[in-house]
């Protein structure tokens, strides 16, 4: 799994937390076929097509084919909301829909099994990573082409572009290690440098036969909301290197719990929340202190975790017999309660409106996507929304994939 | 050209002229004649690349197509899917709801029910996907088979009698899940070795994990540790669990003292020694069957009541039960987060005392966990009685070996037979592998209190270290 950062989206999403009302200014106008600004586009992975969702009535208004056996996985509309970028997962391609017409305009060759992906906050790059493949494909997203493609990764499978677009990360899944990219100039867009995350190595010295079966390194590199740092959790050994993107060089490693996923920023910046499926726990972590100020009970397989607009509140997102909404009071730093949604119910990833009244998850088994409302924390249902809902994306939103 | 050459060559006078002109002539016409034929020779060749060429594209798009049906799963994927449908009264089914809510058939309502369907899905799926997917099924439905193993030595130094004592315990755990949100839970254990405790004389025990189930020929006998069946009610806020059950599983937990096979080892440093579990049983590891509720609020509190037979015996249900109630409350302070607990218990059986104790563990900064226990027995044969103890326990640093632990406590208690025992442990634990361990422990008692057979002690050093397996 893996989360990626627009940057526009995020400052726009930070705006929205203090001014709420300007966010109709900001966002690009209207575009022909769909509003971007209130419809949310949900990926299919099984029906291989994208289904919208008007966000004002929770009514499905249309579907975008995206051709057979496509299998897309995550999607983003890119910063001008005329554009929507996917990872076609099967077919080895990325997709540019035109959000005015409504279909595809665009089909990228690109690597095997590309999933995540990045788009650079003036909406003209995106790194993709091409899972099996080991390589990340650079898109340019005006010209529809892959301009390159870098290999040396490992299950490349998270990626964040810093703001301003001149920098990015990459984590691998396959190995303890993310990669500083520069992508100032497009002729030179390379890895700069590689960064060691966790202390597995120790561990790996006595007990080898655990990481000749199974690594789970890092999946995805979080950057703070003003840039200077990033996050990132390594699987395996329980730990979180934070990176300075001044200096590119890991200032401090954090512990954790067993088995954490990745980082997630809350709207306002001062914390990180990490999941950890080994002991089902989420790590709160002050950014300004780069402390542990929390360990609270999560539940087993979470998949995600989303904010109200305030940040007091907190969503994580648990599979186990139960789907499960896991609440929590991030001012008091406790728990606020759970909501479950049925049994073997599998949720994915989850999007938080611009405004932070809702915010829709996936679920992939009962094909459904749920709404929860965040002022009561009451939860509506959509149904049939398509076969095996994964990623859902907005315009205007703090974007992750997993 | 040849027919004029042909006329030309049947001239008058100037023939001898006229005769080198159409040797020249001829001459030149073989020289035109050979690039002619240069020229259809090299205007042939490119035809014929042209045509291998095709050739191989040809080739190439047969190879494509090939693969690319090679590349098509040729087993498509199966999921069973949580699907909504619309049902009328008489069995009429819809993927959408009707509208105006009624049957188009015959006018009868329709009601919209969840419900399960296998499909078949033109999914991406490596067939070690496929098995990955279907062992993690077999996985979750099948039984899961733990196994723990532990083995303690210690050495007694000091004040009393110098002895060596080993200990070792195995614990078979199963687990399954005959039900949704229902476990059965069985764990066999055999001990070897009753530790320090028979010949030091401690009340509270020096080794928590010691206590023999061997036969006095010293064969090994496997007990019946545990085996119980625990399910959920309403959204998992309530837990029920009844069979043959260790109570302090859900009573006087302890996040940094509260696992001797992994913490401290001191049975004071373990639970509260004034819980009084019942421990009556067969081998004094037995459990007596026992009943435990739950109430979980998913914010800060929980709540649990539990009830157990006086002794590891069938005979004994109808006897006054040994009760438990606990109040835990989660929160965050001092800069992480922190239980804190409330418990009161009364004794059943002969001994009809009462208890109550309180317990903590809390975060301090980013690696320390302090922990601390009181409790206060009173009613009874044995009131007035009084326990307490402290601790930290330490993460270590993640340049040196980021799993390691360290724990330090001290513990104080006034025994059954009014003698005071207070003793002091310090271990640490290097964390090898994820299924292996050892442990260097070092405890110092103070006093121990003795019993009826031994006299008390003062200044009782112990050392030794302890293994963990684990699987």
């Amino acid at each position: 799994m893996k989360t990626d950062a627009r940057w526009m989206a995020r400052r726009i999403a930070v705006a929205l937390a203090t001014c709420g009302t300007l966010m109709t200014a900001a966002l690009p106008s209207r575009a022909a076929g769909v509003d971007a600004r209130t419809t949310l586009f949900v990926t299919n992975r099984d029906s291989s097509d994208v289904t919208m969702i008007d966000t004002r009535s929770d009514r499905i208004v249309g579907r975008i084919v995206l051709g057979e056996l496509v299998n897309p996985h995550m999607a983003m509309v890119t910063p001008d909301g005329k554009r929507l970028l996917v990872a076609g997962t099967r077919r080895n391609q990325a997709l540019i829909v035109d959000l005015a017409t409504l279909e595809v305009a665009k089909r990228i060759p690109i690597g095997i099994d590309p999933e995540h992906f990045d788009i650079s906050d003036d909406g003209r790059l995106a790194l993709m990573g091409n899972l099996e493949e080991g390589t990340v494909s650079v898109l340019d997203l005006v010209a529809g082409i892959e301009i390159k493609r870098m290999d040396g990764f490992s299950e490349p499978h998270g990626f964040a572009f810093l703001p301003g677009g001149k920098k990015a990360y990459v984590s691998s899944f396959g190995a303890h290690e993310v990669a500083a990219v520069a992508t100032a100039a497009v002729e030179t867009i390379a890895v700069a440098r590689r960064f060691a995350v966790g202390s597995s190595h120790l561990l790996a010295g006595a007990d080898p036969d655990r990481y000749l079966t199974e690594i789970k390194g890092i999946a995805n590199p979080t950057p703070t909301l003003d840039g200077r740092f990033v996050y990132a959790a390594d699987g395996d050994s329980g730990e979180i290197a934070v990176i300075d993107t001044a200096t590119d060089e890991v200032v401090k490693t954090i512990r954790v719990g067993e088995e954490p996923w990745r980082a997630y920023p809350s709207p306002d910046g001062s914390k990180m929340l990490v999941p950890n499926n080994g002991d089902e726990t989420i790590s709160v972590i002050d950014v300004a202190k780069q402390t542990l100020i929390a360990t609270l009970r999560g539940g087993p397989g979470m998949t995600g975790i989303n904010f109200d607009v305030t940040g007091r509140k907190a969503y994580a997102f648990s599979s186990g017999e139960y789907g499960t909404v896991l609440i929590y009071d991030l001012a008091d730093l406790r728990e606020a309660g759970q909501r479950r949604l049925g049994p073997n119910v599998s949720l994915e990833t989850a999007t938080t409106t611009p405004d932070g009244g809702k915010i829709y998850l996936a679920s992939s088994t009962d094909n459904s996507v749920y709404v929860i409302h965040t002022a009561t924390d009451e939860i509506t249902r959509i149904p049939n929304v398509g076969e095996s809902p994964w990623a859902t994306t907005m315009l205007g939103t703090y974007q992750y994939c997993h | 050209m040849i027919a004029i050459i042909g006329l030309s060559a049947g001239g008058g006078p100037a023939v001898a002229d006229d005769r080198g002109e159409i040797k020249e002539l001829r001459e030149t016409v073989r020289q035109l004649q050979r690039q002619i034929d240069d020229l259809r020779e090299g205007l042939s060749t490119p035809s014929e690349r042209e045509e291998r060429f095709r050739d191989e594209v040809r080739t190439l798009r047969e190879e494509l197509s090939e693969l690319r049906s090679r590349a098509m799963p040729v087993e498509p994927a199966e999921e069973i899917k949580r699907v909504t449908e619309w049902v009328c009264e008489h069995g009429h089914t819809f993927s959408a709801a009707p509208e105006g809510g009624r049957c188009p058939f015959d006018q009868t309502p329709v009601v919209a029910r969840l419900e399960y369907r296998k499909v078949k899905l033109d999914r991406r799926e490596t067939v070690s996907e496929k098995v990955e997917a279907r062992l993690a099924e077999e996985a979750r439905r099948g039984v899961a088979v733990g196994l723990s193993a532990t083995g303690i030595v210690q050495q007694t130094a000091g004040e009393g009698p110098d002895r060596l004592r080993g200990v070792g315990s195995v614990d078979v755990t199963l687990l399954a899940r005959p039900a949704l949100e229902t476990t059965f839970f069985v764990d066999l254990e055999a001990i070897g070795g009753d530790g320090p405790d028979p010949f030091l004389g401690s009340a509270s025990g020096l080794n928590a994990d010691a206590g023999s189930l061997q036969d006095s020929d010293l064969a090994d006998r496997v007990t019946l540790r545990e085996a119980w069946l625990a399910a959920a009610f309403f959204g998992g806020h309530l837990t029920a669990v009844g069979g043959k059950l260790d109570l302090t599983n859900y009573f006087d937990r302890n996040a940094a003292a509260n696992d001797e096979t992994h913490q401290f080892i001191a049975g004071m440093f373990v639970n509260n020694p004034l819980l009084g579990q019942p421990v009556q049983g067969v081998g004094h590891q037995a459990n007596a069957p026992g009943l435990h509720f739950g109430w979980d609020t998913f914010r800060e509190f929980k709540f649990g009541i539990g009830a157990q037979a006086p002794e590891d015996s069938g005979d004994a249900l109808g006897r006054t039960p040994f009760l438990i109630g606990e109040i835990d409350y989660s929160t965050s302070m001092l800069g992480g987060p922190g239980n804190y607990r409330l418990w009161g218990r009364r004794n059943g059986g002969d001994d009809r005392s009462h208890a109550i104790g309180v317990n903590f563990d809390q975060l301090v900064g980013t690696r320390a966990r302090g922990f601390g226990r009181y409790g206060f027995q009173f009613r009874g044969r044995e009131r007035d009685r009084h326990a307490w103890s402290l601790g930290l326990g330490v993460q270590s640093l993640p340049s040196l070996r980021p799993r390691d632990e360290t724990g330090l406590a001290y513990g104080w208690l006034r025994a059954a037979n009014g003698r005071v025992e207070d003793l002091a442990e310090i271990y640490h634990r290097f964390y090898l592998t994820d299924h292996l361990s050892l442990s260097l422990i070092a405890q110092y008692a103070f006093h121990l209190a003795g019993d009826e057979e031994i006299e008390p002690r003062a200044g009782v050093f112990l050392g030794g270290f302890r293994t963990q397996v684990n699987f």
